[in-house]
């Protein structure tokens, strides 16, 4: 009878024992010091939640995550390691475990009856965290005035999840410290120990060095990412190897306690060591399969499929191709959903996925793909989520431009130590081996890493850029120092092998257009005439051919500011295009672009006021136009209002008419957001939205267009106002003199 | 039941060569107090706590209560009190605390509390935390502690370790009165002969994991009878002549001193009544057991 209570005896015995030893208060501490800290500093700063978010933002959802890094990463592994070492102490130092060991209580509930004291205090702390964080939430909220469009329901099936998960995470470090301070009675070396893993950890994740096998990782995982993985699974990977490590150190080191010697216990005895070896293999299997990278496979079909969430109508989601600015697929949105089956070939690449004419959001993907795609389109903010077969390649971090600052490519700049082109090219290649090895660990929450043809893409675009570097130096050592000799190293001369002059899928990365391109001309001689497009036009058909040569053309064709030399142009080349579709589209662009040179006469439209009076953009004849294209939805047009305020001010003693045009879908929108307006500038809204917007090639505002006196167009894609040179150049092309 | 405990043929090693208990072959009579004698060193401590289940792994049979101890623990320990060593309490708790720490893992009744702390004398300091108590009595605190639940049978580990005479005695005449009184078993393991020859009434002695004796006190002081008396005489080479001729067991120690082995204490006065009659001055006379002796060889 009294033997199957034996643990709930030990572990009642064990709440005595932790009287008066601060162990609960240290829980108690370490839970709330967080919340407390972080909300007595804003009071005082009065900085938090005050900024615009985006409508139904949960404010004690956006608290919770807020600290829960910190708590994760640092608090909550602080609490475990110090605890489990002073449950320990209690009975190292008081001879304690003899005690216990003559009492009517088996070994087990004494070594376990202690473990769960200090899952106790795990479960104090994280509870005391939520509840203080509760709390001095709202106690902020009493004195400080938040943003109106956060709603305070507390979101109970949100943290309850996030909190069982996170306390699932820590399991591993709370049995592997458990372990250790049970173990080595001297208290310092398990603290040591504790600590140096804990600080190896913060460390390695300062560098994005992911040891997805290290017990801390686990915790600090979960909590960066307290809303789960991307998969649909109920546990994070990291969480349910923290489950197997738990119990693998756990049954280490109770048999170790129990046998009272390592040996004895796995080795000495047959039925010990084959139990202890099959408990290693399974825990080895299963935590491998854990932690070992995934890669998704292809599906059958090519399917795109999404929900959307947005706080206004959006009817058609397009699949653009980035090259051609061509729209491979329009897909209908039925009650906030879509999808969609791509028969055609679709090469790896990033495409564009438009959202009506919202927002654009690029995405990564290849033929048998199944893409999921979550969008929310929330007062101007635009956020997309992409999972299904290729998560890896769309996480934000994981985009491969080329970015990211070359410390090289700045000394090169600077023209710093020329000659020394061992530096040159060792620090190409230290920095080309550093983004390789960056890319290479880019893993996301769930294990997944990209598909080959995503790296490989990758590694092409990390080699152009590196190439790039060599040649631009190259071309300095030329300018400054033609007498030196260089040889290239071997490093450098695998690294320029590495560049596939004949990818098409890069054919979109302007810096590799600009290396075919410049290596193409690189044979040419200084004197000739030769144009990179000739070069171009005269190689053989080819896929390729057409795409580097449509973006090539399209460059030249923006550059030309006279509609008779546009035209020419385009009439020289379009005749070296293979696939026809090309000059379609260079025709467009053609049109479009002489449709809105300077000096075309300005397409009239009628719009009107809030009051319903009609005005045409004839009618201001004889002024200066400068109209403002926006909605209410778009926060980069609201970013430019108060600008343009500010020009009208400066500028109205002069001839020109500032107007702003309103094209938001409905018209309600509109007349809620004049209220906020500014009314001295005109309010006008197109009785025609969509001839006003495909008249001038309006697919992204804000737009500003400035139109002369005589009704022609000056530009029809002006400076914005917010831009330094505004002033400069609107003073230039009114003949204004400079102004102060 | 004859033995409470019983060991038979109990082997021990400490890592694969130390072999610390040899071929033991314990018997512990129910109602006796039961010295366990042996030097530092000798295998002690280690077969107190193979005896109370702390150490596994042991080769032979160890009996507890007549019941071999693996099949019964930890449930036996509900009848067994022990004290390990120098007293193990958890000094940041009260006396009391410390009792109802006890008190739960063996599921008894708080109120046992009270009457085991008046029985070691600690009525009143039972709300003192265990760290300002003096040694004597975090001792008499420990015995309380394995008093609770009225056990059967007490494990003692060297305890009067560190006590100054006046709680030397106290602890005996507390344990010998729970022999008698509550008649409880008590296996007592220590270095000092004088406190065991004092207090028990079966000893055990060991050395090099061996068991060297095993008897009643009383078989113990009849087998090594020998009591030891040192002289210092007049003349002590007139002294030897004399005392070899009358069959004394004698030998010379120093010029002056010499040392006679006599089967009893109670022959002391016939011997000093002999050298008188001889005309031998005596100037000094040295009494010592044979038994301590004895013992002291056996550290050799």
């Amino acid at each position: 009878m009294k033997m199957q209570h034996s643990f709930i005896r030990t572990l009642k015995a064990e709440f005595i024992k932790i009287k008066r030893s601060n162990i609960r208060t240290l829980a108690l501490i370490l839970g709330a010091l967080l919340p407390v800290v972080f909300v007595v500093v804003n009071l005082f700063t009065a900085d938090y939640a005050t900024g615009l978010v985006a409508q139904h933002t949960r404010y004690f959802e956006s608290l919770f995550n807020n600290l829960l890094e910190a708590l994760t990463g640092f608090f909550l592994p602080l609490l475990i390691i110090i605890t489990a070492s002073k449950i320990a102490q209690l009975d190292h130092k008081n001879k304690g475990w003899q005690l216990m060991e003559t009492q009517p209580v088996t070994k087990f509930s004494i070594y376990f009856s202690k473990f769960l004291i200090l899952v106790y205090t795990v479960i104090i702390a994280l509870t005391i965290f939520t509840l203080t964080v509760l709390l001095l939430g709202w106690v902020y909220t009493v004195f400080i005035a938040i943003n109106e469009n956060y709603t305070m329901e507390i979101p109970w099936n949100y943290l309850g999840y996030a909190l069982f998960r996170i306390f699932i995470a820590s399991l591993a470090v709370v049995a592997l410290q458990y372990v250790i301070s049970v173990r080595i009675a001297n208290f310092i070396w398990s603290l040591v120990l504790g600590f140096g893993m804990l600080l190896s950890q913060l460390f390695l994740a300062e560098f994005n060095f992911n040891m997805r096998w290290f017990p801390y990782n686990s915790l600090f995982v979960s909590g960066e990412n307290p809303t789960g993985g991307q998969l649909g699974r109920f546990l994070l990977k990291g969480e349910s190897l923290s489950l197997i490590y738990a119990a693998l150190f756990l049954f280490i080191g109770y048999n170790w306690y129990r046998f009272k010697g390592f040996l004895n216990a796995f080795v000495k005895k047959p039925v010990r060591l084959a139990t202890a070896l099959v408990t290693l293999a399974i825990a080895g299997a299963l935590s491998y399969t854990l932690i070992k990278t995934v890669q998704l496979e292809p599906t059958e079909k090519t399917v795109i499929k999404g929900t959307i969430t947005a706080d206004r109508p959006i009817k058609q989601v397009y699949l653009i191709d980035e090259l051609t600015a061509d729209t491979l697929m329009t897909m209908s949105v039925v009650k906030n959903r879509f999808r969609a089956v791509y028969t055609k070939p679709l090469p790896a690449n990033t495409y564009i996925l438009q959202y009506e004419n919202y927002s654009q959001q690029r995405l990564f993907m290849s033929a048998k793909d199944s893409i999921q795609i979550v969008f929310s389109f929330l007062d101007g903010n635009a956020n997309q989520e992409v999972t299904g077969t290729r998560i890896t390649e769309n996480l934000k971090s994981a985009s491969y431009s080329d970015g990211s600052f070359s410390y090289i490519n700045y000394r090169l700049d600077e023209n710093m130590s020329l000659e020394n082109t061992d530096y040159y090219s060792e620090g190409i290649i230290e920095e080309y081996n550093d983004d390789l090895a960056d890319l290479a660990s880019k893993v996301s929450v769930d294990h997944i890493v990209a598909r080959e043809d995503y790296l490989d893409m990758s590694r092409a675009i990390i080699a152009v850029k590196y190439a790039q570097i060599w040649k631009a130096y190259l071309m300095k050592k030329e300018l400054y120092l033609p007498n030196l000799k260089v040889k290239p190293s071997t490093e450098i001369q695998s690294l320029l092998a590495q560049v596939n002059m004949n990818n098409e899928a890069l054919l979109t990365n302007p810096k590799y257009v600009d290396y075919i391109t410049a290596a193409l001309m690189a044979d040419t001689n200084v004197e000739s005439t030769v144009t990179p497009l000739e070069r171009i036009a005269a190689l053989k058909p080819s896929s390729f051919k057409d795409k580097w040569l449509f973006t090539n053309l399209l460059t030249a064709l923006k550059l030309e500011t006279v509609n008779g030399k546009r035209d020419s142009v385009l009439n020289r080349f379009k005749g070296s295009f293979s696939n026809n579709r090309f000059v379609e589209l260079a025709n467009v662009a053609t049109l479009n672009l002489n449709k809105l040179n300077t000096g075309e006469p300005a397409i009239d439209f009628a719009a009107v006021d809030k009051n319903g009076k009609t005005y045409t953009l004839a009618g201001f004849k004889g002024s200066y136009v400068l109209i403002d294209t926006w909605a209410s939805w778009c926060a980069p047009c609201k970013f430019q209002e108060p600008f343009y305020v500010r020009k009208f001010e400066k500028y109205k003693k002069d001839n020109i008419v500032f107007i702003s045009v309103n094209i938001d879908a409905r018209e309600n929108k509109w007349h809620e957001d004049l209220v906020i307006m500014n009314q001295k500038i005109r309010q006008l809204r197109p009785k025609n939205i969509d001839s006003y917007t495909a008249a001038y090639g309006i697919n992204a505002i804000p737009r500003f267009m400035l139109f002369n006196k005589d009704g022609t167009i000056l530009d029809a894609s002006f400076t914005m106002p917010s831009d330094k040179n505004f002033d400069e150049l609107l003073e230039l092309k009114l003949g204004l003199k400079n102004k102060i | 039941m004859e033995h409470i405990i019983k060991t038979t043929d109990l082997n021990f090693y400490y890592g694969k060569k130390n072999h610390i208990v040899k071929d033991l072959n314990i018997k512990v009579p129910t109602g006796s107090i039961y010295g366990f004698l042996g030097p530092n060193g000798a295998g002690k401590s280690t077969t107190m706590q193979l005896l109370s289940a702390v150490l596994p792994d042991y080769t032979g049979d160890i009996m507890l209560f007549e019941k071999s101890l693996q099949d019964h623990t930890p449930a036996v320990f509900n009848k067994i009190g022990a004290l390990v060593e120098s007293p193990a309490l958890y000094l940041h708790l009260t006396g009391t605390e410390n009792l109802k720490y006890i008190c739960t893992l063996k599921s008894l009744d708080y109120s046992e509390i009270e009457p085991v702390l008046k029985t070691v004398g600690l009525e009143n300091k039972g709300d003192l935390k265990a760290k300002k108590y003096s040694l004597g009595m975090k001792q008499r605190l420990a015995i309380a502690m394995a008093l609770l639940g009225n056990p059967e049978l007490l494990f003692l580990d060297e305890p009067v370790n560190g006590l100054d005479p006046v709680g030397i005695t106290e602890m005996r005449e507390l344990l010998v009165k729970l022999n008698k009184e509550q008649g409880i078993t008590i296996f007592i393991s220590s270095h000092l002969l004088s406190e065991i020859e004092k207090m028990c009434t079966h000893v055990g002695i060991i050395h090099h994991g061996i068991l060297q004796f095993e008897g009643t006190m009383e078989a113990l002081r009849n087998l090594k009878q020998k009591h030891q008396v040192t002289l210092t005489t007049a003349n002590s080479a007139r002294a030897l002549e004399v005392l070899s001729n009358a069959a004394y067991e004698v030998s010379l120690l120093t010029t002056d001193k010499i040392q006679i082995l006599l089967k009893d204490k109670e022959d002391i006065p016939a011997m000093v009544r002999f050298l008188t009659l001889e005309q031998i001055g005596i100037y000094e006379l040295r009494s010592e057991d044979g038994l301590e002796n004895w013992f002291l060889s056996l550290t050799k």
